[in-house]
């Protein structure tokens, strides 16, 4: 479980998060709709203790991240914002560092990666260099990356953020498989459609505040829209930095 | 040593060795350095004064008293070819003399006999053996001009106010020892150099390429991190000095510069010692570029600072190659500054002292585990991290 309570957080003088707080649940998909610029990337990088927050706490599964991060990290599978692969290391091998990373044994390490490059389809660019990967590849490298030590928190940045459809559908099936398998997945987005397709859960932040929390449905009964967008552009109060 | 830190550390010699500018900037300069050794004793070697200086003499039949001079003063008279002006030209000769037909008519008539030196000053090594030639034919001249002096009356001490002499003490050995003391020099750069890509590729150039903020979700300690990183650079460091220091070794130690009598062969107990004296700063090195690359914003700028941290070292570096230059107590504490003292101290002969090579070695890694502390609590730093 995935809790944030009254985050906030400055850069000199510009305010990125005013006050945000959500609950993401076990078994459940959570995503963090906000248009470019809300304040989303910024609060999930407090969950996952790279940043402190200013005022607030972020808990994984009880952990204060910024009291504990090497406690939080371990409950949590990341999937930043860039997929940063090393060029000259192969699928394989950045699977095999991250487990070591995460304290697995080198035995345990070689087993998991072996069976996230299966369950993720990457048995053709297994043991190729990551260096001219097409972004689906690479999306999926950082996804079993942040899943290798089967942590029970997922958060997720805009995962598929330059994807084509192909690599978006399975994307999508990964995270649904995830919260099927009583995971709690977080993720960040300003895709209206990956709501629906995917989502159990909306929490809709707007200039570093959340303006609303609950089912699609909930929402819709709340603003008395009859499509999500509609409500969500009421919600929001703006249609700008909103993606189809 | 953490499983944890191992495992980076693994990660990064796999990275590193399969990037070719890492791999070269290691291997070049340890070919460099001990190549430039090989050239300036040769150089030395071939320039030598104590060399017999070989002189082609047109004429040689017209003036066979300077001629017999220059032979007494250790100059080898030889044929000249046909051509002196073009062999001279082209570089197939260095300087020839030539005495024109009416030198005996003139010096007879005590008037001022021409000969004339024919040289190209633009050629490399030629200004040596065309002073030492000036210098012979002045003698000669001032020898004469003093007899003619006598056969009038007149002391020939009247006609030199002023008498230079000059002393110069140097010989090919003494030079070759200069020549050599520029070699810690390059010693210490291959401790700088030989790692320095890998202590950016893995700081500044692991944040340019936005993999550090994935690094740092998994649960790693920061220090981990960095000691894992900066173990792989030390490796390439090591890797750049031992070959340094092998090529070096065999330079010295080659034949040609033996049989020139050039007193500079290293033995294998002073390599060894110099490589344990090397050791502490090719740990200290890349723990330093490390923090610095910390602070840039790319690799290349990262690149250009670590590159001016070089030249630092190097300067007193060039002031202890001169030999008078005495080193104060305070300099065995300062890192890279104690070690090419203790280096020249070496090179010298003089006798180590234990306590003051302790010293050295104990400042130098202190300031590297300081380095290595002060690099983890920076990726504590948002702005450092997220590059702000």
């Amino acid at each position: 479980m995935i809790e944030a309570q009254g985050l906030h957080k400055r850069f000199g003088k510009t305010v990125a998060v005013e006050e945000v707080s959500f609950t993401a649940r076990d078994g459940s998909v959570t995503a963090l709709l906000g248009p470019n610029g809300a304040g989303k990337t910024t609060s999930l990088r407090m969950l996952y203790g790279l940043l402190q927050p200013d005022s607030g706490k972020a808990m994984v599964d009880g952990t204060v991240a910024a009291a504990d991060p090497l406690a939080a990290q371990q409950r949590l599978g990341v999937l930043p914002d860039a997929p940063g692969l090393y060029g000259r290391l192969t699928a394989r091998e950045h699977l095999r560092y991250a487990a070591r990373l995460q304290g697995l044994s080198a035995v345990d390490a070689e087993t998991r990666a072996a069976a996230l490059i299966e369950r993720l389809g990457m048995e053709g660019i297994a043991d190729r260099r990551s260096a001219g990967f097409s972004q689906g590849e690479r999306r999926k490298i950082a996804l079993g990356r942040a899943l290798i030590h089967d942590p029970q928190n997922v958060v997720l940045d805009e995962p598929t953020n330059g994807l084509d459809v192909p690599s978006t559908r399975a994307m999508r099936r990964y995270v649904r498989e995830l919260a099927d398998g009583g995971k709690c997945v977080l993720f960040s987005t300003h895709i209206l459609q990956e709501v629906t397709a995917v989502c159990d859960r909306v929490v809709i932040i707007a200039r570093g505040r959340v303006v609303a929390e609950g089912t699609p449905d909930e929402l819709l009964a709340r603003t008395g829209k009859t499509n999500l967008e509609d409500a969500f552009v009421q919600l929001i109060g703006t249609e700008e930095g909103l993606g189809a | 040593m953490t499983a944890k830190a191992l495992a980076v550390f693994a990660k990064e010699t796999l990275d590193a060795a399969r990037d070719r500018r890492s791999l070269t900037s290691a291997l070049s300069f340890a070919l460099f350095g001990p190549l430039v050794l090989a050239m300036a004793l040769t150089t030395i070697a071939k320039t030598s004064d104590d060399a017999p200086l070989k002189l082609a003499v047109a004429g040689a039949g017209n003036a066979p008293s300077l001629v017999q001079y220059l032979e007494q003063n250790g100059v080898e008279v030889a044929q000249p070819p046909a051509d002196i002006q073009t062999a001279v030209r082209s570089g197939d000769l260095k300087l020839a003399l030539v005495i024109p037909r009416d030198y005996g008519k003139d010096f007879r008539a005590s008037r001022p006999a021409r000969v004339e030196l024919v040289h190209d000053a633009s050629r490399l090594g030629s200004s040596t053996p065309v002073r030492r030639v000036e210098k012979l034919l002045q003698r000669y001249s001032a020898q004469v001009a003093g007899l003619r002096f006598s056969a009038r009356g007149i002391s020939p001490e009247v006609a030199s106010p002023v008498r230079l002499s000059e002393v110069d003490l140097s010989s090919a050995a003494s030079r070759a020892a200069f020549a050599l003391a520029t070699f810690p020099i390059f010693l210490l750069m291959a401790a700088f150099i030989g790692g320095m890509n890998v202590a950016i590729d893995t700081t500044a150039g692991e944040r340019e390429r936005g993999s550090l903020e994935t690094l740092l979700v998994h649960a790693v300690p920061r220090l981990d991190l960095v000691v894992g990183k900066w173990m792989a650079a030390v490796l390439f460091n090591l890797f750049a000095v031992l070959l340094t220091l092998l090529f070096s070794f065999l330079v010295l130690r080659w034949d040609r510069l033996q049989q020139m009598d050039i007193p500079v062969a290293l033995s294998v107990d002073d390599a060894l010692r110099l490589l344990a004296l090397l050791l502490p700063l090719a740990l200290l090195a890349p723990a330093l570029q490390m923090l610095i690359a910390l602070f840039a914003r790319s690799f290349k700028e990262a690149q250009t600072q670590l590159s001016l941290l070089m030249l630092l070292p190097m300067i007193p570096g060039l002031l202890l190659s001169f030999q008078s230059f005495e080193p104060k107590p305070w300099m065995r504490a300062v890192p890279i500054l104690a070690q090419q003292v203790l280096m020249r101290d070496l090179l010298y002969g003089k006798a180590a002292v234990p306590a003051v090579q302790a010293l050295t070695a104990g400042a130098t890694l202190a300031l590297a585990v300081v380095c290595i502390g002060v690099t983890a609590r920076l990726l504590h730093h948002e702005r450092i991290v997220l590059g702000r």
